[in-house]
């Protein structure tokens, strides 16, 4: 491969890193909407006041398009990846077949969506959990036997296969990344600037690729 | 005073089995009677099950799991497995079965769920730390 070529393809290769870690943000932003919608909901309970109401849908909306964004980033990445496919076999070095290998766009995508859901549902788990527990007029059980209960389950495997921990269901697929924290204005002001790195990387990765397509026409 | 420390801890010495560490703890929950336990060990309980299940996960999948899981103990019989696949179901967004186990059936059934998943998953220290964030993170907002 000659240099030009290299460095085509290295720029191309963390245009690819960029758009995942985009779309990621993109599914993470679609997370904290929807929990920001919820809370909106919650709040909102007993009212019908517009500027609620037009709250909520935003937030909605906020969701339904990050979750495109992401998609559409999802795309772009798998359009790049082709691309290099073609002009440097091998460069790519995605999914789980290789030890160390990046994941894939769709393992990083399912895993933010998996992430957004749950954090999605504990908020409306956890509420109905405490509202129930305070409710409970016939319990004789306090929190401590019970907790004691479900401890001592755990801890008394039932025969060597218990003892192995087996299971006969196929655990999850989905590759947990690590992440950093962050909330919605943050998550926002992060897709800005990534989008602006991404626009810039795009704009340098046709400019190589313009110079090293001239040079080959005028050989 | 919560134990959201001690209920951290757990979850991170069930996951391991480090079972030495669960009797040490177990002794500070006793004297915490297990306060916020609701909300520690259910966050990472629907945490855990997001890991294991998918929404509009095949149902017939889900009690398979807790099949396995209820003969995989000695006293796993002692939970109902409505219960326990009611409260998977809820985890996974139909939240309204919730209404319809018994409050005395949560704590146990999740514990024994979260650790059988956590167990299975077979987590680096650094997922461990990442999934115990994430849990003081979905708790806090409701302690």
């Amino acid at each position: 491969m000659t240099g030009d070529m290299s460095a085509v393809v290295a720029q191309l290769l963390e245009l690819r890193e960029r758009l995942a870690a985009t779309a990621v943000i993109a599914m993470r932003a679609k997370a904290d909407a929807e929990h920001g919608h919820d809370q909106y909901a919650e709040a909102a309970r007993g009212t019908t006041h517009p500027r609620l109401q037009q709250a909520m849908a935003d937030m909605r909306i906020v969701g339904d398009k990050s979750a495109r964004i992401a998609r559409l980033l999802n795309k772009a990445r798998d359009h790049v990846t082709a691309y290099l496919n073609r002009i440097a076999p091998g460069a790519v070095r995605d999914g789980g077949s290789h030890a160390g290998a990046m994941p894939t766009g769709e393992q990083l995508l399912a895993d933010a969506e998996r992430r957004a859901n749950a954090k999605a549902s504990v908020g409306s788990f956890l509420r109905r959990a405490v509202k129930n527990v305070e409710n409970i007029q016939d319990s004789t059980k306090t929190a401590t036997e019970l907790g004691e209960t479900g401890v001592k389950i755990l801890r008394s495997p039932s025969g060597p296969k218990g003892a192995q921990s087996t299971s006969t269901t196929t655990p999850s697929s989905a590759t947990t990344v690590s992440r950093p924290k962050m909330d919605v204005p943050e998550a926002a002001a992060q897709i800005a600037v990534l989008g602006i790195m991404t626009a810039v990387a795009i704009h340098k990765t046709s400019q190589v690729l313009g110079r090293t397509i001239a040079r080959w026409r005028n050989r | 005073m919560n134990a959201q420390t001690e209920l951290t801890a757990l979850i991170r010495a069930l996951a391991k089995r480090d079972w030495e560490a669960v009797d040490g703890l177990l002794e500070e929950l006793r004297k915490k009677e297990w306060a916020g336990a609701t909300q520690v060990i259910g966050a990472a309980f629907v945490l855990a099950v997001h890991r294991r299940f998918r929404r509009g996960q095949d149902l017939r999948d889900i009690s398979n799991f807790v099949a396995e899981t209820r003969s995989r103990y000695e006293g796993g019989n002692e939970l109902p497995a409505l219960a326990m696949e009611g409260m998977i179901r809820a985890a996974l967004g139909e939240v309204d079965l919730m209404d319809e186990i018994n409050p005395d059936n949560y704590l146990p059934a999740q514990i024994v769920i979260l650790g059988t998943i956590l167990q299975d998953e077979n987590l680096t220290d650094d997922q461990l730390d990442e999934f115990v964030r994430d849990v003081e993170e979905a708790a806090a907002e409701y302690m």
